[in-house]
Order: C-alpha cells, then structure tokens, then sequence
C-alpha cells in the first residue's frame, strides 16, 4: 500500500524556520507598535494644546470684575408714583441713585468728573437696582450694599489688557478714569467674581452684560424638537427596514440614499429648511421649531444606521424563539428585538443630538443669527443657539468678548462630553448579555 | 489496481447517488396522522433540499428524523410549523396538512398555527425576561388567560410538565438566562408547552447539552408523548433508539426508509440505511 | 456480508480481530476433532495426552473471544447485522468451546478403551460418524467468514445424516452388549464416544444456525430435520 500524500515540512525544520524569522517579525511588531505611539502622541498633543488654548482664554471669561456700594435706596427718585410697580420703577431714576453713591465712594466731583465716572459703571446695574427692588420692595429708603458691574473697558483695564504707559489719545480710558479706578481700589471696593451674567444674562451689545442664556434655552429648546421629531422616525424607519421591507429595487434605492444622506454637508440641510419650509410653507424664520426640524433632517440618517446595526445584531435565536412561540412580525420586533436594541438605538441618538447640539451652518441658513435679546419662552419664539451665538460674539473686538466667546466655548464642550459620557453611560446600563 | 484506502470523500462521493429508492421504504402511512405531508418539495434558490417527500406524523407518538448532515431533515422539521417561511429564497411546493387543512394554503395565518405547532430550538434560546415572563408570553399574546390567576396556573403546569417547576418555584422572576443549560432547554420546552400545542417540534434539543441534562431531558420527552406529538431531529441513533417509536432516515433529501424504531434499527429494510446506522459512510 | 468498510477503522479492525479469533478457536476445535478420529485408528498414547493437555487453549481462546465481545460492545455500539454478528460470535465460541471438550472426553474414553482390551471394536462406525461432523466442522467456519447462507443451511440439513449413523451405532452397540460379544464397560464407554460425536453435530448446526442470524436477522425454529431416535428406544420384549 504506497501512501500517496506529499511529505509534510518536519517539525525540526519548521521549527528553525521560526526561530530564524523571529527577530524580523517581532523587529516589525516594535516598529509598527512605535508608530502608533507616535500617532498617538501626536494627536494627544494637538489635543493638549486645543484645550490649553481654550481653557486659558476661557477660565478668565467666568469671572468678571464688580464694585461694591451703599446706596442709598431713596424711594421718591425710585418710585415716583409710590405703588412700587414695574411701570413706576421704570420711570424712576434708578440711574441716578447708583451714580450718586458711585460719585460718592469715587470721590467724584465735577461735571466733567462724574461724566466719566458715570461710565465706569455698566448700564445693566440699574437694571440690577430695579429687580432687588421689585423682590424685596422693603429695602426702599434703606441703604444698602450692593454689587453691581463694572463696564468692560474698567475689566479690560484692570486685567492689564489696557496699559496706563499707552498715551492717553490712544487709550479707551483716560487718565480721569484711571484716578477714580485707583481711589475705588484703594477703598476695596473692587472685587473679582464669578460672572453671574455669562450664565444668566442674555445677549447684549455691552460686553459686561451679555451672556448666552438666551443661548442655552434655544438650543435645549431646538434639541428637544430635534429629538422628537427624529428619535421615533428614526427607529421606526430602521425597524421597517430591517424587517419588513421587500427585498426589491425600491428598497436598495431607500438604503443607498439614506446612507448618503448621513454624508451631505449639513449646511445643504438648512438651504432645504430656507427653500421649503420658510419659501414655500411661509414660517416664520428663526424659531428652534424649525431649527429643530432642520437639524431632524440631519440627524435622521445617522439615527437610521445606527438603529439598524444595533437591530442587526440581536441574535435571530430570539426571533426564532418568539415566532415559534406564534408570535406574529409585529410583536417579535415590538416585544423581543427593538427593547434588546434599545440600547445601541440610544447610543446613536445620543452621539447624534451631541451633533446636532454642535451645529452652526444650517441654522445660519435658516436665519437664527438675528441679535435676539429676549430668552424664547416656546419653539414658535424667535431664538438662537449655543454655537450661533459663540460664532457672533467671534464678531466683536471687544476684549471681554474673547474671553466670555472663550467661556462659551467651554460651556458647549462640557455639553458635548457630557452628552457623549450619557451615551456610554446608557450602552453600559442597559446592556444585555443573551 | 493496487488497493487504495479510500478517504471518506471518495466514499461518499463513490456511494451518494448510488441506491437512493425512488420511493420511501417502510411504512409511510399511519391510521390517525396529527399531520400529513404529501408530495413536497423545497427550494432554496435553484438548490433543492427536499426531495418529493411523503409521510404521515402519527398522532401522540414521538417520530424521530435521523440522516447524515445536510441530508434535509431540519428543513423538512421546519416546514411543519413554516418556520421557513422567515427565510426569502425558500420555496416550498407540495401539501403539508393538518386536520385534513394544507397549512400552506393562502388564507392560512401562521400565527395560530404556531400555537397549535410548537418547536424547541438547538440552541436553548430563552427570552432575556424572567422565567414567569418567558413561559407566560406565549399564553400573554394569544390570550390563552383570562385571567392573572389562570395564567399563574398555566405557568405552573408548563414548568411542571417541562421537569422544571421544583427547581425554579422560589424564583420566577430571575431572569431565564440565568439557568444552566440544561435547565434552559427544559425552560424553552415549558414555554412551548404553555400555549397547548398539539405537536411539538424538536430540532436536536439535546445536542448543545451534557449527557445527564439530555437524559433528563429524554425522559421528559418520554412522558410528554402521552399527551403531545413530538418530532425529533436527532444526530444521535442512540437517541432516536431511546426516544422514539417511529423513526425516518433522510438522506440527501429524499426519505429513504421509515419505520418501526425497533424494527428499523435491528433489520432495516434498505441497504442505506443498514449502512447509516453501522456507521459504514455518512 | 456487507463489503462497505467501516468510517471508523477502528470499528474495523476490532471486528477483524474477533472474527481472527473466531477461526482460530474453529480451527483448534477441528484439530481436536481430528486427532481424535487419528486416535481411534492409529493409537498413540503421548498424542492423546497432548490433545487432552491442549484443550486448554480452547478455553482460553473462548476467553479470549468473549472479552473482546464485551469490549466491541462497550466501546463500538454496534448495531443491525453488526451487533448479530458479535453476538452469534459470542455464542458460536461457546459451542466450539463444548466441541473442544466432547473432543477431550472422548480422547480420554478411547484411551481408557484401548489400555482394556483394544479388539476388535466398531471404530469405523465411529471414524465416519467423526468425519462427517469434521467437514461440517471446516464447512460452517468458512461458511461463517465468507456469510454463506446456502452453506449454512445445507449443514443445517445434513445433521439429519450424522443422527442416523448415530441410531444405527447405538442399536449395534446395544445389540453386541445384548448377546455378550461386547462388556458393558467398553460398550458405555463406546456408547458416550457415539453421543460425543452427535453432539458435536448438533453443536456445529447451531453455528450454522448463528450464520443464518447474522445474514437474515431471523431466529431459525428449532423445527430442523431431527433423525435421532435414540431417546426413544424402549425394550423390545
């Protein structure tokens, strides 16, 4: 009996043959690891810069500078009228009675010398003096210490970005003003604090006093729509896909188009927006109602795919099960599959609303760039967001302005990892091991 | 010619095609079928898996299907209860009848069907819900219940009938996929039971298992046939030996012999299948 | 017989094995047999010995067989004409076993006989009853290796033959031990060797009868053609 096999390589042989290419294979693997260190530490490194350059500009921008007075709340020059209402207050001269401590604590005397005085202050304080006594109408013909906002060429001065050597002429702050500055300093009665306006305050040309609440609402406002709107559609869409659809020409088409839809520039997205439903349907431009259906539109593909990958990967062995049991299309995908997708589906909006939330060109187009001072109450009110807001405020020379555009920037990324660590946090949760 | 050892391909490929019957040896027809299938054929695509299979599913028996790999006998299990309806290129021509109803009639609802027609899986596959969730889905979507304490009893008989009740009592609401194998399979058969089925579809429930779990799981078979038509697909002669009364040898998907158990593992009448159980090829 | 070879060659091999064993135990029980008969015309007392000695082997052979059956069973679950084979096996290695011993016996009988009075004695009754069931002997174990059912069945058939020699012998001995020409220990003596010789007929139609079993899967009635009318000789007046 011949056997008719080949010989097989002995394994002493082969065994040198390994040895022998050893040294070059792991030579390789050293070399190719070494690289993605490299790689790696480059990228760590633009990263480590980004955030430097960020957090340096930024942190200042949280803080701003106040002055502390006793004003004296003289309710005839506050409340003409004498009922304490807004219209009475308004009226009132609540400019003044700041002004007359300023002078006071500023030992500012003179015409011309309270002219410039006057200016030290921002104009939002008597805005400030109006609410207190508005909360608390017992505070009248008291006095009071109260802290109000300095203007922002005082910030910029006192942080050293304005320089007493610079000639006079050439300065936005003239030798006046730096006195009374310096006599308000020797008192005290400067302080560095935490910006309330950055948070709380709405936008304003006067750098002291704006701030990207107005913002923040219109874009948790825009996301929700967003939310609503592509979350179901979405899921449903990708459901449909999956399970129901035939497998026919119509079908490839639907799938190809949607995967490219998720590579547009999302800009194209709010000329869509602009042309149908401000063109055509005639709605009013700048609402987070159609900021939030423009940005669906672009969230909607990335939802799909990843809705349907996740879909993808619930085991048939679940489906067999529930079809076996005699449960029909509808209840296996409604019962079984989608709750054991739920969380790769939520993954995915999260990443995508975390886009979404980042988005700045389409919703240029559609007109949410309008200076918007009032905080919008529903989605049919006129409103901006977070990152249109940042893009303006980018606009402006004024030096607080780098600083709180900075401060904004931060405010929008600690969202976005906020956002994203939700996702993870979610995928984590509520995964499940069949 | 000098003899060569023949590798098992060249046998199989020497013997595939050889003595295939044209038509089932053994007795195919029985008195009181639950089921009867007549004529049928399956497609996938241009590839045919079944070929003019006829036999009869006799009632409150256990029938066991044996054959080499591939030889058809999970696709024709899966007929009974149209799982393969879930698969597209699948094409199935031929009558498969129930109560004298071909199931594959166009105003047929699989849905029902399944209910009446049961299957147990390969691979224990419970819901990841909790053992009460998973027996109680069934009887939840067809409305078997009307009521929570009639669904609390039909859990309670399902476990028992499936040898599980004991051991699971104190915990209905951990999840099912908690359960050893064993005890998963038996689950997955409690659960298929819990909607009152008449036939009970198996497709190699023991193979994923350990030998004392499949005993168990055996004997519950034994016990469940007074009550319920099984059909078993088994790549174990000695399962088949142990578990059934009626035994059908596919192979390459005609239905080569069906018989007696018994019989049909002492004194097969066809030459293949006397070659399938001595291990000869295949 | 079945020419497909086994997927498991150690399946296989394990059956060549006992089927090897089978034919050597057949082959030893025909030698006994044989220097037997050699025995009755040509007596030489140290080869008489040495085949009284040599039985042991048989037994250690049926030993041997039955071992290796147990372990096929075991570790091969062999089924259909497989698992009749290893039984019939298991029990042919008995009957060539019981074949060896009435071998013995008579072996130690004749030499019993001949240290008496070795006259003159009917031992060519006895050779031909021996013959014959020799070459039934050699018949069935070829029969048993090649699955010859015609073979088998016609040993089955001739048994009858070896019955009516064994009457004939029987009323020959009893009619010499009547009338005196014959003592009543050397015609017992002679008589047992006759019924040794028919029962091991008997026994080697049961192993045609296992070939029949192993090829058919029936179990043959017990209705075989019966000619021994001994048992059932009364006196005659």
């Amino acid at each position: 009996m011949t056997d008719p096999r080949r010989e097989m390589i002995s394994p002493a042989i082969a065994a040198e043959r390994v040895a022998a290419g050893l040294a070059a294979r792991r030579a390789r693997e050293k070399r190719f690891r070494l690289y993605g260190r490299i790689a790696i530490g480059i990228a760590l490194t633009f990263l480590v810069m980004l955030f430097a350059s960020i957090f340096s500009k930024g942190i200042p921008g949280f803080f701003q500078h106040y002055v502390t007075l006793e004003v004296t709340l003289d309710s005839a020059k506050l409340d003409p009228v004498g009922d304490r209402s807004v219209q009475s207050l308004y009226d009132g001269d609540a400019r003044g009675v700041i002004r007359a401590a300023l002078y006071q604590a500023a030992e500012a005397s003179g015409r011309s010398g309270r002219k410039v005085a006057g200016k030290l202050i921002s104009q939002g304080a008597e805005q400030r003096l109006r609410k207190a006594v508005l909360a608390d109408p017992s505070i009248l013909d008291t006095t009071q210490t109260m802290t109000f906002a300095l203007d922002d060429d005082v910030d910029s001065f006192l942080r050293g970005f304005i320089k007493r050597d610079t000639p006079e002429k050439d300065r936005r702050i003239n030798d006046k003003a730096i006195g009374y500055i310096d006599t308000l300093n020797e008192k005290g009665l400067i302080s560095l604090e935490f910006s309330d306006y950055l948070i709380f305050g709405s936008a304003s040309r006067n750098a002291e006093m704006a701030g990207i609440y107005g913002a923040l609402i219109g874009s948790m406002l825009t996301l929700a729509v967003c939310l609503v709107l592509s979350f179901p559609i979405g899921v449903a869409t990708a459901v449909y896909l999956e399970e129901f659809a035939p497998k026919n020409r119509i079908t490839e088409i639907i799938e190809i188009n949607i995967n490219n839809l998720a590579a547009v520039p999302s800009v194209v997205f709010g000329i869509l927006g602009l042309a149908i439903f401000i063109g055509v349907f005639g709605m009013p431009r700048s609402i987070p109602l159609i900021g939030g259906v423009v940005l669906a539109l672009m969230t909607l593909p990335t939802i799909i795919i990843s809705s349907r990958a996740a879909i993808r990967a619930v085991p048939p062995s679940i489906r067999d099960a529930a079809l076996g049991v005699g449960a029909s299309r509808v209840q296996t995908m409604m019962h079984h599959v989608v709750p054991l997708a739920m969380p790769g589906m939520l993954t995915g909006t999260i990443i995508g609303m975390a886009q979404a939330l980042g988005e700045t060109a389409p919703l240029l187009m559609i007109g949410m760039v309008a200076f918007i001072v009032d905080v919008p109450g529903s989605v049919t009110d006129p409103g901006t967001v977070l990152p249109v807001q940042i893009f303006m405020w980018a606009d402006f020379a004024e030096r607080m302005f780098i600083q709180k555009t900075s401060a904004a920037i931060m405010v929008l990324l600690a969202f976005l990892i906020i956002m994203n660590a939700a996702a993870i946090f979610v995928r984590k949760k509520l995964e499940r091991r069949w | 010619m000098d003899t060569q050892i023949m590798t098992i391909s060249e046998q199989t490929a020497t013997l595939e095609h050889a003595h295939i019957p044209d038509e089932t040896v053994g007795d195919v027809y029985v008195d009181r079928p639950r089921m009867t299938a007549r004529n049928v054929n399956v497609f996938y695509g241009d590839k045919q898996a079944i070929d003019n299979v006829t036999l009869d599913i006799a009632e409150r028996q256990v029938i066991s299907f044996i054959g080499p790999s591939g030889c058809g006998k999970s696709t024709f299990l899966r007929c009974l209860n149209r799982m393969n309806d879930t698969i597209d290129i699948c094409r199935i021509e031929g009558e498969i009848a129930m109560d004298g109803k071909n199931i594959y009639a166009p105003d047929v609802d699989v849905v029902p069907l399944r209910a009446r027609v049961g299957m147990v899986f390969q691979k224990p596959n419970p819901f990841p819900k909790s053992i009460f969730d998973n027996v109680a889905y069934g009887p939840r979507i067809h409305g078997i219940a009307t009521s929570r304490a009639e669904l609390n009893d039909i859990v309670e008989s399902s476990l028992e009938r499936a040898g599980l009740w004991n051991e699971v009592k104190d915990r209905l609401m951990q999840p099912g996929t908690g359960l050893s194998g064993g005890q998963q399979q038996r689950l997955c058969i409690a659960r298929a039971i819990a909607v009152s089925p008449e036939v009970i579809l198996m497709d190699e429930p023991c193979s994923a298992l350990d030998p004392i779990a499949t005993a168990k799981i055996e004997e519950l078979i034994a016990e469940l046939s007074s009550e319920f038509t099984i059909v078993i697909v088994t790549h174990s002669m000695q399962q088949a030996a142990r578990v059934s009364q009626r035994t059908a040898y596919f192979h390459l998907g005609k239905l080569v012999e069906v018989g007696d158990t018994e019989t049909l593992f002492t004194k097969p009448q066809h030459e293949m299948t006397n070659n399938y159980i001595t291990g000869r090829f295949g | 017989m079945n020419q497909i070879e086994h997927t498991s060659s150690a399946f296989a091999k394990d059956l060549a094995d006992l089927n090897m064993a089978l034919s050597r135990l057949g082959m030893l029980a025909s030698r006994q047999l044989n220097a037997c008969l050699r025995a009755m015309s040509d007596f030489q007392a140290g080869r008489v010995d040495m085949l009284i000695e040599q039985d042991i082997e048989l037994d250690e052979l049926e030993a041997e067989v039955n071992e290796r059956v147990l372990m096929l069973i075991t570790m091969r679950a062999p089924r259909s004409d497989d698992l009749r084979r290893v039984l019939a096996t298991s029990n042919a290695a008995h009957s060539l076993e019981r074949i060896g011993d009435y071998a013995r016996n008579t072996a130690k009988r004749t030499k019993a006989i001949m240290a008496t009075d070795p006259g003159d004695l009917p031992w060519d009754q006895l050779i031909e009853i021996g013959t014959m069931v020799a070459s039934m002997i050699d018949d069935v174990l070829v029969a048993n290796q090649d699955g010859d059912i015609e073979t088998a069945q016609a040993i089955r058939n001739s048994d009858v033959h070896v019955d009516k020699l064994h009457t004939d012998f029987f009323t020959a001995i009893i009619d010499q031990m009547d009338n005196g020409t014959l003592s009543p220990l050397i015609g017992t003596h002679l008589m047992f060797i006759g019924k040794n010789l028919e029962r091991m007929g008997d026994l080697t139609t049961t192993i045609a009868e296992q070939v029949l079993f192993i090829e058919t899967g029936e179990t043959v009635d017990n209705r075989r053609p019966k000619a021994d009318r001994t048992s059932f000789m009364i006196e005659n007046g």
